[in-house]
């Protein structure tokens, strides 16, 4: 049996110990040597995630229900793997708007909107308040058993409340917020600190949690697999191996609503977004904080399923974590289990505390009270007191309300079920906050509406059943609907039955709230400063972003005396007169001289306000002092759209610049093919040359050359002097067609009758060389296109194919067909063919089948090139195969109209 | 240029993060979590524990691994 008064010391002297942490974490702090702006603090201080209701609470679900406790834990793993699209992007905008609540969050990014912070606060209040009492429960619950052990536990309601340890815990907790909760009258800036003992307590926690799971596991039992196999041979037990069927829509209802809250509580907005130091501590979070979990969540079913096997119904599942070791004389582990269990439920309920007060009193009292003229508080000197007063007070009655509550309703069924509820509270702001940072188009009267909707549901369905059974309702309520009415059950809203009740409120509250806040946001429009807000919160991580001159939006002016009379009342001097010369010095502007503020320095004012008073009261106050106002709407319209524009232009510049690039490798490519073209030319022209100087040298140097001779090297001459004029002549169509400086005459023109004058025209090659030509020539209509033209063409392949049969057995066939409108014809010969790899290069300008080297060269190369080039200019395509027999057969179409 | 588009991977961080996320939910989701709640121990554990926590590990180093890789894998124009 431990004797109370050590606990009470120990616990005591726990706190005491935070106080020390806390103390020499500010101390280090304000000498610029933090020792919280590491990642694993930030992570350790995220970890008040897991409370009191995760260190008791998990091994309870867990006997009860197996593995569905885990879906509270793998909700912020999932939603942690977006954290570049969600909370980097929160933890970036709260820093950079100086954000300092979720209520804050929200109002901010629906154009600073007051009712919005209003109605968040209550929302947060009235959902998450109970769960602080949760906790305080879960400390005199627990050291109730510690004492107590192997009794029963005596009712809350029944201890003194002079004697009353919890009361004690409470007082302690409240002064340790107010403490280090309220060192600054910025509530944006960091509660270092606090932090610091934040973390040291997830350390505690998880240490005590491990120390009993690895006790249990490893001492009580021979490891992992002994518990799950004695477990197994309990029919009662092993239906906790796996999920019942029905499970599954709880299950990824608790995923999803794990996931929401995780984003959205309150406390953890503190931690992850307000009180974040770097936003580079997000990257290790990633995957440092799922670690955590894990190991937390590792030994919670082998002690469930220990305590299962030890106490049967003995004990409530509950207090197994303590049970377990107390039942076995372990008397030192229980103290750090309880400690343990301290250290969860007093992170969370200071954390909770600083959030909330914060809350009420930016977005709740403060706008409030600024607005009732007669307290004269918008003239008042000085409001730096009277605003952390207002914080004090706040966390002083937050935390004694819990204690209140506590006694009150203490074994409640309502506060028993507060965890679940709250998260589900929470969830409420998803659409809203995650809504907001993703899209421009949300609206202030959006998120109000999915807000109100929400929660009414939320209302509806989860909470006030939850007090219908704990007796403040008539029960009725909750069994047989409002006023009886069968379709208005508050577990079966509707007729939806057969869900676990959060379930229920979960699929019943997200479908009200995300449907009003799409719907309404997409019937109703921005004022000017919820559009400003709206691409500033949603662009924020572009770069190109408006985040980087937000000052544009303001077109007022102020003057600076009494913009800094204005921020020294609510920041008080020091802050005020330092935020002043700062922002003078890095632009070198001397602060004296400088009469009237321009807008960055009005901007500068009024983010500087917001950190202390909120962003909708901050704007109020700016607005105060200066003359003129942010810009109407149409011209944030017009800002936006030229920043949107810049964005188009850079991307059509480099849309153009690749253009260029493309267009510039083109010229190259022609470049280089002119020069080849230029080449092949003069050599092409050589050939021939050469061979006429030669034969016309030998005539001249052998006058006595005998008759026959000189006729055929004059032969020579003359042929070789056609092939010249024929290849100079084909260069220069060649270039005519290529420069688009070829004349074009078209006009009808009977196909059959332009091909027979080709045979005509070429009857003599056939002749010459013995080939015979085979023609079938349909009778067509005419086509109108250029008859000379398709005349060279035609009377170029039949050449060509005269050329490469063999003389004497040579067969060529001309056939012309009808195709579409236009004509199809082909040239056969019974030539050698061509090698497939030519079949596409043939029609390159100077290609020459065969080897140049050996073989004499039978055409110019040019002719095929030039044929192809009219036939498409006409509109047509030519191109080579190789017949069935062996030889070429060359085919061009042409259309009935060119252009067709 | 061209080379040197081709050579740069075309998914930073946010995106493999994404990928992991994707990965989790068809982990810790029906219908696969279905395949995984059998009545069955393995080695003595449950099936379902060992795929529940065993999966939870592997995305957490698969997130390790996203997120403490060489930044320049990131190096993305602006």
């Amino acid at each position: 049996m431990i004797s109370g008064p050590l606990v009470v010391a120990v616990s005591i002297a726990y706190l005491l110990v935070l106080f020390a942490i806390a103390w020499i974490g500010d101390r280090r702090a304000a000498q610029g040597r933090s020792l919280i702006d590491n990642s694993t603090t930030y992570v350790l201080s995220m970890a008040v995630f897991c409370t009191s209701w995760t260190f008791y609470g998990s091994v309870g679900r867990a006997a009860q229900g197996g593995l569905a406790f885990l879906p509270i834990y793998l909700g912020p793993t999932l939603v942690v793997a977006l954290s570049g699209v969600i909370i980097g992007k929160m933890v970036h905008i709260g820093r950079s708007h100086r954000i300092t609540s979720i209520a804050d969050f929200i109002s901010a990014r629906y154009g600073k909107s007051t009712v919005l912070g209003g109605i968040v606060t209550i929302i947060a209040v009235t959902g998450i308040m109970p769960y602080i009492s949760l906790q305080l429960k879960a400390v005199s619950t627990t050291l109730t058993a510690l004492l107590d052990w192997p009794n029963a536990s005596s009712p809350i309601a029944d201890i003194p409340i002079l004697g009353d340890t919890v009361l004690l815990v409470a007082l302690f907790l409240a002064a340790f917020a107010i403490l280090f909760g309220t060192r600054h009258i910025d509530a944006s800036e960091h509660h270092q600190g606090m932090v610091l003992a934040i973390a040291f307590e997830s350390v505690v926690k998880l240490v005590a949690f491990l120390a009993v799971g690895g006790f249990v596991t490893y001492h009580l039992h021979d490891g992992f697999a002994d518990i799950f196999l004695k477990a197994a041979e309990n029919p009662d037990l092993r239906r906790l191996f796996t999920i019942q069927g029905s499970a599954y829509g709880d299950w990824v209802a608790l995923v999803v609503l794990s996931m929401l809250a995780f984003t959205c509580l309150p406390r953890q907005f503190q931690v992850t977004v307000v009180e974040n130091t770097d936003r580079r501590h997000v990257d290790r979070m990633v995957w440092l904080f799922p670690l955590y979990l894990l190991a937390i969540n590792i030994f919670v079913l082998p002690v469930a399923l220990a305590g299962r096997m030890a106490f049967g119904d003995q004990v409530s599942p509950d207090l197994y974590v303590l049970a377990l070791p107390l039942s076995q004389g372990a008397e030192a582990l229980a103290l750090l289990v309880f400690l343990g269990g301290l250290s969860a439920a007093a992170s969370m309920v200071i954390v909770e505390t600083i959030a909330l007060s914060t809350m009420v009193c930016n977005d709740l009292v403060m706008p409030l009270l600024l607005r009732l003229r007669w307290l004269g508080l918008a003239q008042s000197p000085d409001l730096s007191g009277l605003l952390l007063g207002i914080r004090r007070v706040t966390m002083a009655m937050v935390v004694l309300l819990g204690y209140a509550y506590v006694r009150l309703i203490g074994d409640s069924y309502a506060l028993v079920t507060i965890g679940l509820t709250s998260f589900a509270a929470a969830a409420q702001f998803a659409p809203a906050l995650i809504g907001g940072i993703l899209w421009k188009g949300a609206t202030e009267k959006g998120a109000l509406a999915g807000l109100l909707a929400g929660f009414t549901i939320w209302l509806y369905t989860l909470l006030l059943p939850n007090f219908a059974r704990s007796g403040w309702l008539p029960v009725e309520f909750a069994e047989q609907g409002l006023a009886g009415i069968d379709f208005l059950k508050p577990y079966a809203l509707f007729g939806l039955s057969g869900l676990e009740p959060v379930t229920h409120s979960l699929v019943w509250s997200m479908l009200a709230n995300l449907g009003a806040y799409v719907l309404v946001s997409l019937l109703t429009g921005h004022t000017a400063m919820e559009r400003i807000q709206a691409s500033l919160f949603v662009d924020a991580l572009r770069p190109t972003g408006p985040a980087h001159g937000r000052s544009r939006f303001w077109r007022g002016t102020a003057s600076v005396s009494e913009l800094r009379a204005l921020c020294v009342r609510f920041v008080g001097l020091d802050s005020a007169d330092r935020a002043f010369t700062h922002w003078a010095a890095r632009r070198g502007i001397d602060l004296d001289r400088l009469t009237e503020a321009d807008s960055e320095l009005v901007d500068m004012a009024e983010t500087l306000l917001a950190g202390a008073i909120g962003t909708a009261s901050a704007r109020v106050m700016v607005a105060s002092v200066s003359k003129g106002e942010v810009v109407g709407l149409d011209e944030v319209m017009e800002i936006l759209d030229e920043a949107s524009q810049v964005i188009a232009y850079s991307q059509r510049l480099e849309a153009a610049t690749a253009e260029l690039k493309a267009a510039n490798e083109r010229l190259k490519e022609l470049d280089r093919m002119k020069d080849d073209f230029i080449s092949t030319v003069t050599h092409e022209l050589r050939t021939p040359l050469t061979s006429i100087r030669s034969f016309s040298e030998i005539l001249f140097d052998n006058p006595a050359m005998d008759e026959t001779q000189r006729q055929e090297f004059l032969a020579i001459v003359i042929k070789e002097s056609e092939r010249l004029t024929r290849l100079i002549n084909q260069v220069l169509d060649m270039a005519k067609l290529e420069s688009g400086r070829m004349t074009w005459v078209i006009a009808p023109v009977s196909p059959r009758a332009l091909v027979e004058d080709c045979v005509a025209a070429t009857q003599a090659l056939f002749e010459d060389k013995n080939v015979v030509l085979e023609t079938d020539l349909a009778d067509l209509p005419d086509i109108a296109t250029d008859a000379d033209k398709v005349m060279q063409v035609v009377i170029n392949l039949l050449s060509n194919a005269v050329k490469f049969v063999e003389a004497d057995s040579g067969r060529v066939f001309l056939r012309l067909t009808r195709e579409g409108d236009g004509i199809r014809l082909s040239v056969d010969d019974n030539g050698p063919g061509l090698p497939p790899q030519a079949l596409e290069t043939v029609f390159d300008r100077f290609l020459q089948v065969g080897d140049t080297m050996t073989n004499k060269p039978k055409g110019t190369g040019l002719g095929l090139a030039i044929s192809k080039t009219i036939v498409e200019h006409l509109g047509g395509r030519i191109w080579a195969e190789n017949g069935a027999q062996g030889g070429a057969v060359f085919t061009f179409t042409l259309p009935g109209q060119p252009n067709s | 240029m061209s080379r040197r588009l081709r050579l740069t991977r075309p998914s930073g961080k946010p995106e493999r993060l994404t990928a992991a996320f994707l990965l989790g939910l068809v982990l810790f989701l029906p219908p696969l979590l279905n395949v995984a709640s059998r009545d069955v121990l393995f080695g003595g554990i449950p099936v379902l524990v060992l795929w529940l926590f065993g999966g939870w590990l592997v995305l957490i180093v698969i997130l390790a691994l996203v997120v403490e890789g060489k930044p320049d894998d990131d190096a993305r124009a602006p």
